[in-house]
């Protein structure tokens, strides 16, 4: 260590809450070490369509982001990396890092050959598994970095199409994984969130009916880059629904699923129900709620879409979904509690307003979860968690969560050298 | 000056097939006097790199030019010593990805796009960062639990700290709190701390200055006194709703209305006697003809209360009254624990009056609630649980600044920022607003907004004394600068600047305040004398891109369209549609803005006299849900092109040349047909008579 | 819209509820996921989530006019699914003691559910009068027995212990009594239930066959969906089939059912299939409620016990009875005939007016009341 630069910061997590940190500190001076488990950088924001309440793309800040750690020496990203094991103490930890490979490597020119001649087929998790890639992928359109990768376990047995096809010869189908030993000052946890498996909830049909879709999966239909270019389809028929039904709640504030309120999702399906009116206006929105949660300024967003005539608003948990086999249509069964009437309607499509899991994995064992599952976000001097990790929140408060959380890793940095000025 | 100018084709990723090199090459040399032209099938790769690192170390080469993918990749792999100017064209998603192949159209734009990159390269200076004596402290505006907690996290961080009180002791709302969760002890931290400089019964008289430098007049006890502080954080926190304004609900009638914090008060006291209290939800939030926000806390804070009222007497009853109850994430369990109390009662309703009643004890009056009907409650106790205002951006800070003294505000009281992505951001560079003076939030949000703002103040001397930018540059080393001498006092630039960083003398001129820029470039745009430029980014350079553009003979009826872009959004957009492979009209010759706003309408002359037949500009969307990164970018642009139109029928041409069009970064499927149907547009209203001359 | 009311929560109502089963009752956060998930519940007669926001606020009034926590057959789905584990389910069920309490005229069933120490008093001050009876009088019982010399005390000959004319009477004064009081209960129920509607004669009629069928068949079971649906109805049509046998026979058919003798006899058969039905059903509950097996079951108040528990004892006294007696077993037939009515009885007398037994007539009354209702509210 020498005596004027700390070591880097580490951040686990590349979704908006580490880039946030990973940004905020390196443009304070600080080195960082920023470590993605998955292929490419903007975890979960990068598969939103549009941020609410602006109703502005996450691609416009992301890219901002981006650029900042193109141009920022600063930060060293590895991607498909997680952290295996930490010891040390503030200011001097030695973490380790196993890298699995790409088997692409930095040569990659985008050309995209590779994925041409490849033949083999996996599920795009990128798309919440609406659809498919070739196993020599893009991760996404404005992916950072931007190179293609390979998911070996896709491959055909003995197939090199793709290295034999790539003229650049970027691509190198014996990489193997590697573990790196990282020096960190101090580690920011943003290991983040997933959504809750809507299979849990049998009353409400996902899985069973056809036409039952979340809604992280509602915003990659949204999405130009997504798997129905932007379209709203019913996955039965690919019909462009009529009526769509809400669901909220759809695990959240329920103490057999999720005993916590998720946050955003009512301003989510909110949002969801401005675009899809904006797509369809022949198109009527039901949304099923025990409480609009509309915090601070998204409120006046809220109300706003609530104005619109073809938006309903109907005070009562769902808490039946079935199909009708014949029309792939959906029966709803719900109360509308502020009529005292229960009824059962027919929707074309339902989007279940599934809510926030912490995604634990990878999270530093001196980062205790709560009752509720989320990461304390002090775990030890040293050691922070930082954005949906700690609690459920949209992207504004994540944000502001990470860029304070990176304050408390730049204290640690500068400790450690009794940098003071 | 004479650059020695190196030219390096790629043909790689199809570029190859798509385009004649050769020919491309060829213009390179006959038409813009190259030293070295190469070509490679493979530029990015190690081979090609070595290519042109040889040139330069041979010294045949000072300034670069690439023709390969678009800038955004592989900026490392062509990034060769500090100094030199490599300039990118982008043949790969412009060119060979977006048009027909082996066509002469698409080489016309191959080539058009050469020279316009030359043309940019041999305007281009590499920057030199700013170099001054920076003031690495920071000034906290606020002793709440905020400003308390920024000032500690700040010091811990080995920053000096100067915090600012307007009352003769810190703690603010939270050490008004019945139940304050250790706001004294971090009182007692601030008090001690050997970082941080207090001052209670404190004001703000003057802020003179910029980032780095901000010299601060407080009117203190002890007369006026200045620190020079580098940036500041504001916590001003808020205040209750006035609820006096509430007289529907019974406030100022009857001394049994108090509002949440006088309950609070109440409560510190032990002053509730009550056998049943009832609390009124979003008293003045939530509301149109009151505050429009919900004010976050609120519930929560009702909860809390709730147990006030069964702790001073276990007989007495807490009802709630909610439009809808609002505890988001853990906070939900706290709502399940209190309604589990047998004497708390809640239910979604609408309080439509508050009145004497019988017993001496209120009437409140309940519509539409969960049980069915409207109600009569008779209470004891009404507390109205009124929501949070900000604590203005008024007469708090007192800047000197040309464009006003205080942070402008977007909406609501509340600072201007861009909310989503960047919530610190204010129009103000060095100022960070903080806790609930930004946004409503409770005490444990607050802090963590503390901290990040606290962050931000330190990035941003961090970033000064090095001469960078702050965001959305962060990092920028060039600002613009001023040619005084031709400077016709218009204050056009003053007026327009989003950031305020540039002040006036008596006479209007211009008193730039670099510390201050955002290097968005909006100045430059606005100018009419054209004596505002950068480094690497001018007005000058903009227009010799445009005169780098081949103009055909109106009787080759091959329309040209200038499309000035956003380099933030339209352009990563464009370069999408590429990679889409999608098509579009070759016609149109793209130029990169680093913001719409810094569009000058010279370069629209310049186009049009050319006889380019139409310009199109692509920015952010503006308004109230603003993208643009600077905030008014594309909003100025368009006013701007408003002002050009109406000049353009004195020149016998169509305002439908002109065209502003407002696209997301993820809008790129729209590229094609927008570009197709301008290009269209300019085909039906003919050529631009101005051809040839 | 009505005008608008006071509301004055009854807070010791809130309390009692919440002792008698509903202890999470105030946790709902009225999200009416129960009133859905519930296959009974109809738009017309929801419940259980307006039930629990009226207990949740003490709505006196309301809850005594609203007779839907007998359309509940507590399935458990509501409870099973209730996002805020206040278990909706069990809070009707403390609606329904709640009512029977309100609906007995005599306090006494307010007494048992809320003190264990009454119920249990009452029954064995009950039990004990039936032990008297055969052993204090000396022209009856065991003081018969004496008189009858030693053949009586060899062969079973139940004329010299318990003359039939003499048990009939007993048996009718006492379907007599419970009847007048669990019929005044009944009435009791229905004017109070009915108070807040004018309701035609005509109506009445009307829905009275409907009122007999739910009655004997317990048809409404099966418009429930939940998993343990048809069980439940199997079990209480068997209960009240076994019920209405015996009743038949111990209070009207007497002379001919009670047979005096060890033989066999054919009149006995309808006896055998009442206690096998009883016997049975009562074991089943039971042992799903030891097992907790069902959302119905999980939570169990004494009062739940008792009912099932004393049924089964009865049941199984009863066939204990036969058994000794078809051997010819003279005193333990006398002892166990002893012992089945001092279990029987103040059985019956606790349950049939005031406790759990009530609910065979409260239910289907509740239908009848819940239709009638809605009938007089349409014609209106």
């Amino acid at each position: 260590m020498s005596a004027n630069s700390p070591n880097p910061v580490l951040i686990i997590g590349g979704g908006i809450a580490g880039l946030t940190a990973a940004v905020e500190l390196a443009d304070t001076g600080v080195e960082v070490v920023l470590v993605e488990k998955s292929a490419s950088l903007g975890g979960r924001v990068a598969r939103l369509h549009q941020y609410f309440p602006k109703l502005c793309p996450p691609t416009c800040g992301l890219e901002m982001h981006y650029r900042r750690v193109r141009e920022n020496a600063g930060i060293t990203v590895l991607t498909l990396a997680e952290v295996t094991g930490v010891t040390g103490s503030a200011g001097d930890y030695e973490v380790e890092v196993r890298v699995r490979p790409r088997f692409v490597s930095e040569a990659c020119t985008l050309c995209g050959d590779c994925e041409r001649v490849c033949p083999a087929e996996r599920p795009d998790e990128f798309n919440y598994g609406l659809g498919t890639t070739k196993a020599a992928y893009l991760p996404h359109g404005v992916a950072y970095p931007a190179a293609y990768a390979i998911d070996r376990a896709a491959c055909p047995e003995g197939c090199k199409a793709c290295e034999e096809a790539c003229k650049y010869q970027a691509i190198r189908l014996n990489a193997q994984t590697e573990v790196r030993t990282v020096k960190a000052s101090a580690i920011v946890a943003a290991t983040g969130w997933k959504p809750y498996d809507a299979a849990k909830l049998e009353h409400l049909g996902f899985g069973q009916c056809r036409n039952v879709v979340t809604n992280v999966m509602l915003e990659r239909m949204a999405a130009a880059d997504g798997p129905t270019a932007g379209r709203i389809l019913r996955p039965s028929d690919g019909k462009e629904p009529r009526t769509v039904a809400f669901v909220q709640c759809a695990g959240s504030r329920d103490e057999n699923h999720l005993p916590y309120c998720s946050a955003v999702c009512c301003t989510a399906s909110l949002k969801h129900a401005a675009y899809i009116r904006a797509l369809y206006p022949e198109t009527a929105i039901t949304i099923f709620y025990i409480d609009v949660r509309t915090p601070g300024r998204l409120e006046e967003f809220g109300a706003k879409v609530q104005h619109d005539a073809d938006v309903r608003m109907v005070k009562g948990k769902v808490a039946r979904v079935e199909e009708n086999p014949a029309t792939g249509d959906l029966l709803v069964t719900a109360e509308d509690v502020l009529a005292n009437r229960k009824s059962t309607e027919h929707f074309e499509l339902v989007v279940l307003a599934t809510g926030i899991v912490p995604e634990t994995e990878g999270l530093p064992a001196a980062l205790k979860p709560d009752e509720c599952g989320f990461a304390g976000k002090n775990g030890s001097p040293g050691i922070y968690a930082a954005g949906c990790v700690c609690r459920p929140a949209e992207v504004s408060a994540t944000v502001q969560d990470a860029t304070g959380t990176a304050l408390k890793a730049l204290q640690c940095a500068n400790r450690s050298v009794s940098h003071v000025r | 000056m004479s650059a020695k100018l190196g030219v390096y084709l790629c043909t790689g990723c199809t570029i190859g097939e798509s385009i004649d090199a050769a020919k491309l090459a060829k213009v390179a040399g006959s038409e813009c006097h190259a030293a070295v032209c190469r070509t490679h099938e493979a530029l990015c790769g190690d081979e090609g790199r070595k290519l042109i690192a040889a040139d330069l170390a041979a010294g045949t080469v000072d300034t670069v030019v690439v023709a390969a993918c678009s800038p955004r990749f592989k900026p490392e792999e062509f990034n060769f010593n500090h100094g030199t100017v490599v300039e990118r064209v982008n043949l790969r998603e412009h060119v060979a990805w977006c048009h027909k192949p082996q066509d002469e159209d698409t080489q016309m734009l191959a080539e058009d796009y050469l020279r316009m990159g030359v043309a940019r390269a041999l305007k281009t200076e590499a920057p030199k960062p700013l170099e001054a004596e920076v003031s690495k402290s920071v000034l906290v505006v606020g002793g709440g639990v905020t400003g308390i907690t920024a000032a500690i996290e700040a010091a811990e961080a080995g920053y000096d700290v100067f915090l600012v009180e307007k009352d003769d002791h810190l703690g603010g709302r939270a050490a008004q709190l019945y139940k304050a969760d250790g706001i004294q002890a971090s009182v007692a931290a601030v008090l001690h701390h050997p970082r941080i400089q207090v001052f209670t019964a404190a004001q703000i008289g003057k802020i003179e200055g910029q980032p780095g430098m901000f010299d601060v007049t407080l009117d203190a006890a002890g007369g006026p006194q200045t620190v020079r502080a580098g940036a500041i954080v504001v916590a001003t926190g808020w205040a209750p709703y006035d609820a006096s304004r509430l007289a529907h609900l019974g406030y100022g009638s009857s001394p049994k209305v108090v509002t949440s914090v006088e309950f609070e008060q109440m409560a510190a006291k032990g002053a509730i006697q009550a056998k049943r209290v009832l609390f009124v939800q979003c008293a003045g939030s939530r509301d149109a003809d009151h505050l429009p926000y919900c004010s976050s806390t609120c519930c929560m804070t009702t909860l809390a209360q709730t147990a006030y009222v069964h702790e001073a007497d276990p007989e007495a009853e807490a009802y709630v009254i909610y439009k809808d109850m609002r505890t988001p994430g853990q906070y939900e369990r706290v709502y399940r624990e209190t309604q589990a109390h047998p004497l708390n009662f809640f239910t979604k309703g609408e309080v439509a009056s508050v009145s004497p009643g019988a017993d001496g004890r209120l009437a409140v009056t309940v519509n539409h609630t969960l049980l069915g009907e409207t109600i009569v409650l008779h209470v004891d106790l009404v507390v109205l649980a009124t929501g949070m205002v900000p604590n203005g951006m008024d007469q708090i800070l007192n800047l000197t600044y040309r464009q006003g003294p205080e942070l402008p505000v977007l909406q609501d009281g509340f600072p201007d920022s861009h909310f989503v992505c960047f919530p610190y951001e204010t129009r103000r560079t060095g100022i960070y607003a903080a806790g609930a003076a930004r946004a409503p939030m409770d005490g444990n949000q607050a802090r963590q907004d503390a901290a990040g703002a606290a962050m931000k103040a330190i990035q941003s001397v961090e970033l000064a004394a090095r001469g960078r930018a702050v965001a959305p540059r962060a990092g920028d080393l060039s600002y613009p600068s001023f040619f005084l001498q031709r400077c016709t006092q218009c204050k056009r630039c003053t007026e327009e600047c989003p950031f305020g960083a540039l002040d006036e003398d008596a006479k209007g001129t211009p008193k730039p305040n670099l510390y201050r820029c955002r290097r968005c470039g909006i100045c430059m745009g606005a100018c009419p004398e054209r004596i505002v430029s950068f480094h690497n980014y001018s007005v000058e350079m903009i227009a010799s891109m445009i005169k780098a553009i081949e103009v055909p003979e109106e009787d080759e009826e091959k329309p040209r369209v200038l499309a000035l872009l956003c380099e933030n959004d339209a352009y990563p957009a464009l370069d999408l549609a590429g990679i889409e492979r999608r098509q579009y009209d070759p016609s149109v010759r793209v130029i990169p803005l680093r913001c719409l706003g810094s569009l000058n309408i010279v370069w629209i002359a310049d186009a049009l006299s050319r006889g380019i037949d139409g310009v199109i500009l692509v920015g952010c969307k503006y308004g109230d849900d603003y993208q643009c990164h600077f905030t008014k970018g594309s909003e100025l642009a368009q006013k701007r092109l408003e002002n050009v139109k109406e000049t353009l029928g004195r020149l016998q041409l169509e305002p439908e040349r002109l065209q502003l069009t407002q696209l997301a970064i993820n809008e790129w499927d729209k590229v094609p047909a927008l570009f197709d149907d301008f290009v269209n547009r300019m085909r039906e209203l003919g050529p631009n008579p101005y051809k040839g001359f | 819209m009505k005008d608008a009311r006071t509301v004055e929560p009854d807070v010791e109502l809130i309390a009692s509820l919440m002792a008698a089963g509903g202890a999470d009752l105030k946790k709902c956060m009225q999200c009416s996921n129960c009133t859905c998930v519930c296959s009974l519940s109809t738009p017309e007669d929801d419940f259980p989530r307006r039930q629990i926001l009226h207990a949740q606020w003490g709505l006196k009034d309301r809850l005594l006019t609203d007779v839907s926590p007998w359309l509940c057959h507590y399935c458990g789905d509501c409870t099973e699914h209730c996002p805020r584990q206040a278990n909706p389910g069990e809070a009707m069920m403390a609606l329904r003691r709640y009512l029977t309490g309100q609906y007995d005229w005599t306090g006494l069933s307010l007494l048992m559910y809320r003190s264990e120490a009454w119920a249990i008093g009452v029954l064995l001050a009950v039990s004990l009068v039936v032990v008297l009876l055969f052993t204090v009088p000396a022209n009856f019982g065991f003081g018969l027995l004496s008189q009858a010399g030693p053949a009586a005390r060899a062969t079973v000959m139940l004329d010299k212990f318990a003359p039939k004319e003499i048990v009939h009477i007993g048996d009718t004064l006492l379907a007599s009594l419970l009847g007048v009081l669990l019929l005044t209960n009944a009435a009791r129920m229905f004017r109070i239930a009915t108070r807040d509607t004018h309701i035609p004669l005509g109506v009445y009629l009307r829905h009275l066959p409907g009122f007999v069928v739910q009655g004997v068949t317990q048809k409404r079971w099966r418009e429930c969906d939940a998993g343990d649906s048809f069980k439940n109805w199997l079990r209480h049509l068997i209960l009240v089939t076994g019920y209405a046998t015996i009743f038949l026979l111990v209070v009207v058919f007497l002379p001919w059912f009670q047979v005096q003798d060890h033989s066999f006899h054919w009149n006995s058969l309808l006896g055998y299939y009442a206690s096998a039905a009883l016997l049975g059903a009562s074991a089943w509950m039971i042992g799903d409620r030891m097992a907790q097996s069902g959302e119905m079951h999980r939570f169990s108040q004494p009062s739940d016990w008792m009912f099932p528990g004393l049924l089964f004892v009865t049941a199984l006294t009863g066939v204990l009875l036969n058994v000794c007696r078809l051997l010819d077993q003279a005193m333990p037939t006398y002892v166990l005939y002893v012992v089945h009515l001092a279990v029987a009885v103040p059985m019956l007398v606790v349950e049939v007016p005031f406790g759990k037994w009530a609910h065979l007539l409260y239910r289907p009354l509740a239908i009848y009341i819940a239709a009638v209702k809605k009938s007089a509210l349409q014609t209106q």
